[in-house]
């Protein structure tokens, strides 16, 4: 008597026993082939579940026949590869099919949809699939695929109906490389974290003496305290980065944009009320940790080969560091000019803290209650 | 434009799931490969009357039907709940994903209505998340103490965790309205499970015999309960008459497995695979006719054998983690791998404490020659007082071979 239900359902209104069919969970299985120039692939799915999707039974009589499925194969065809998407990441193929067959799988009949793509699928590929998530939510779609010599295997589901996989180099180097890119081009669209730096930028080259907020010494005292907050920045984000991708801890990624947006209302608005106001590095370095999580929910969405888990982490965070290197290398020479004038701590500071903090903070509602509120970020 | 949690939540199966995966994959592919038929190449079928399969008569391009709207509550509770209801009948995991896809509009809520979260508590135990069951079902009793059907769903999850004293106080709060037989049965079977099978036993064929009143279901239920109370006390005589009257109209696919258990476990191979001839293929069915024609000789052996392992890699592959209790009993009774069943049956403990979760740490660990692994499941029968047969001797077994 081991299963639970057996006592629960003593209290629902039984029912009768339907026909005998197999009983396994219900997977999908996609085998894909990509070469520089097109995509192969067969798409297998039970027969069970195509007919709780889009009804194969068409007379009704409790059998479903090759007849019935092979006169209306090309709109069954159609509609299924309609779910599927595959190609370079945000441009699907247009998919063709060929004839259908049928196999057996875990002692279940399956049609199996062979299709072909020529479209140039060299580089990264994006997968994703609709079907039948919404009709089983533990329909798992198991996808292998195979390019350049290299096979990998991924699962879709009803929570994650795409995926990403990275141009497979069998290059390590350009594997690498590729992983730098990512991890610039984040920082360069992730608007979260550039208003971060330039927040904490705009903090670091005045101190507060007498109440007020006075520029740092020196040009070279600026330089210096800029460099010590971004440090300690890149050293925390680094931390959380390597914690989450690795897999020591994981949060929830909605939990973790909000919470960055609330480092930027915070950090921001320390520069109006001050409560920070020495060693403003250990708010960098505190909220840094925060902003590495972030990081990582991005690399996850690479679809990180298993063995390469650690180059890639290193090259993703490379590339971190070179985008925010930039962010900073364009801003510095005006922020060193400005930070003397007294207009700066005076005006342009409080004034762009107050934007900043008010940005943040419609970011912290909208991701908060799930709403968009500015149009960026 | 792209919010950052767009970006960050589009695709998100990433490192979190396929490395595991891929590890268990690898794992599981190269123990189970050499099992598994050579892939049979798809065919297109010549045969227009060739059928490929049966289903349900009547229902011609009408899907089953699917609720993703949030106004109507009640609707998509009724067509879960039959949804699990069938599940539960043909032990069919794909009509508890269809139960969860009906409830979708409320699913991720951290606090759904109260029908929801009792659903969904009922799901999760379904696919082994009995934490998270008993998350929302402490939350359904803390505001409904007298939920009869909470009460025993968490009755029944904290005996699997092994939480019997826990479970025994849900028994006692089962409401009266619910008739006596749901809580006899309860209390019974926790009383079993801490070495009082016999006042269980006592207890519930009195209730059975006092309340003649009861639903055909509920009988069913309790007298399945009792027998399985019998074969623990070894008693197998009444157990099988007990099976036997349980099954009298029509016996649903975990009463079918459990009495073909019982047939395994007095050495009667033979009459359990009698007993599922054309019972259909669950899982659980599927391995006891694996086991039985092992024993037998039976020379469908190595086809359901190949089944079962295609089954378990497709489960790996996918991260589905909740057959560890019958790839467990597989490697450890069919492929006579008492190791590769040791690794997965310790792992199963640390989640499912039934005793028949403590027999396969015990049997896998006296086959692998590592009785110090059975130290847990030792404890465990220590601590509870845990006297089922099914498990007694294999624990004096031990403690004999243990220093």
């Amino acid at each position: 008597m081991n299963r639970i239900l057996l006592a629960v359902l003593a209290l629902l209104a039984p029912l009768a026993a339907a026909p005998a069919a197999a009983h396994t969970q219900s997977y999908g299985f996609l085998t894909v082939t990509t070469t520089a120039d097109a995509i192969d692939g067969t798409l297998a799915l039970a027969v069970r579940d195509l007919d709780a999707a889009v009804g194969l039974d068409t007379d009704a009589d409790g059998s479903i026949t090759w007849g019935e499925v092979r006169g209306r194969e090309a709109a069954l065809a159609e509609t299924v590869l309609s779910g599927l998407r595959l190609g370079p990441p945000g441009e699907p193929c247009a998919l063709v099919p060929a004839p259908l067959m049928t196999d057996t799988r875990g002692g279940e009949p399956y049609l199996v949809l062979p299709f072909r793509a020529d479209c140039a699928a060299g580089g990264d590929l994006e997968i994703g699939s609709d079907l039948l998530f919404d009709i089983d939510a533990q329909h798992r779609l198991i996808a292998t695929v195979s390019s350049d010599g290299a096979t990998r295997n991924l699962v879709l589901t009803p929570a994650e109906r795409t995926a990403t996989l990275l141009a497979a180099g069998t290059d390590g180097f350009k594997l690498f490389l590729g992983f730098v890119v990512h991890g610039a081009h984040h920082i360069w669209i992730g608007y979260d974290h550039i208003l971060f730096v330039i927040t904490l930028m705009l903090g670091a080259v005045v101190e507060r003496r007498g109440g007020r907020w006075v520029p740092v010494g020196s040009g070279r005292d600026a330089l210096i305290a800029i460099c010590k907050v971004v440090t300690a920045f890149t050293v925390a984000h680094s931390v959380t980065l390597a914690l989450a991708a690795l897999g020591v801890v994981r949060l929830p990624s909605v939990l973790i944009e909000t919470a960055i947006a609330a480092t930027i209302t915070l950090a921001a608005l320390n520069l109006v009320f001050p409560v920070v106001t020495r060693r403003l590095w250990l708010l960098a370095f505190g909220f840094g940790l925060i902003h590495g999580f972030g990081f990582a929910n991005v690399l996850a969405d690479l679809n990180l080969p298993a063995t390469n888990l650690v180059n890639a982490l290193v090259a993703f965070n490379i590339g971190v560091e070179l985008g925010q290197l930039a962010i900073v290398a364009v801003l510095l020479p005006g922020l060193l000019l400005l930070a003397h004038r007294p207009l700066y701590a005076r005006t342009a500071l409080p004034v762009a803290a107050v934007m900043i903090a008010a940005i943040g903070t419609a970011w912290f509602v909208g991701r908060a209650l799930d709403v968009e509120i500015l149009p960026i970020g | 434009m792209t919010r950052p949690s767009d970006r960050l939540s589009r695709g998100r199966h990433g490192a979190h799931a396929t490395v595991p995966i891929a590890a268990a994959l690898a794992v599981s592919l190269t123990t189970l490969a050499g099992l598994m038929p050579a892939v049979a190449e798809p065919v297109r079928p010549d045969d227009d009357a060739l059928v490929l399969a049966t289903v349900p008569a009547g229902r011609a391009a009408a899907a089953l039907p699917v609720r993703r709207r949030s106004d109507d509550l009640a609707g998509a509770v009724a067509e879960a709940r039959a949804a699990i209801e069938a599940g539960r009948t043909l032990s069919d995991p794909r009509l508890y994903g269809r139960a969860e896809a009906m409830l979708s509009p409320w699913w991720a809520e951290p606090e759904p209505p109260r029908e929801v979260r009792v659903l969904r508590a009922v799901i999760r135990q379904a696919r082994h998340d009995f934490d998270g069951a008993v998350t929302d079902l402490d939350a359904v009793l803390a505001e409904t103490p007298r939920d009869g059907q909470a009460r025993l769903t968490r009755a029944f999850v904290l005996m699997v965790r092994g939480e019997a004293a826990a479970a025994a106080a849900d028994c006692r709060m089962i409401p009266p309205t619910a008739g006596p037989l749901p809580a006899a049965a309860c209390l019974a079977r926790a009383a079993a499970l801490t070495g009082r099978g016999a006042d269980g036993f006592a207890h519930l064929e009195r209730a059975l015999a006092l309340d003649a009143g009861a639903s055909p279901a509920t009988r069913r239920f309790a007298l399945a309960v009792l027998a399985d109370l019998a074969a623990g006390l070894g008693r197998d005589s009444d157990a099988d008459a007990l099976f036997s009257a349980a099954s009298e109209d029509g016996a649903d696919v975990p009463l079918l497995a459990a009495r073909a258990e019982h047939l395994l476990a007095t050495s009667r191979p033979a009459e359990a695979l009698a007993l599922l001839e054309d019972a259909g293929d669950a899982d659980t069915l599927l391995l006891v006719r694996a086991v039985a024609a092992k024993r037998t000789g039976d020379p469908r052996l190595d086809a359901w054998a190949a089944l079962l392992a295609e089954r378990f890699a497709a489960a790996a592959a996918a991260g589905v983690g909740v057959h560890r209790r019958e790839e467990a009993r597989f490697r450890l009774e069919v492929l006579d791998d008492a190791t590769g069943a040791l690794a997965l049956a310790l792992d199963n403990w640390a989640t499912q404490k039934e005793p028949v979760d403590a027999r396969l740490v015990l049997a896998a660990a006296v086959g692998a020659g590592r009785p110090d692994a059975a130290e847990p499941v030792l404890a465990f029968v220590t601590a509870t007082g845990l006297a089922d047969r099914r498990v007694l001797p294999l624990v004096a077994r031990i403690e004999g071979e243990t220093p």
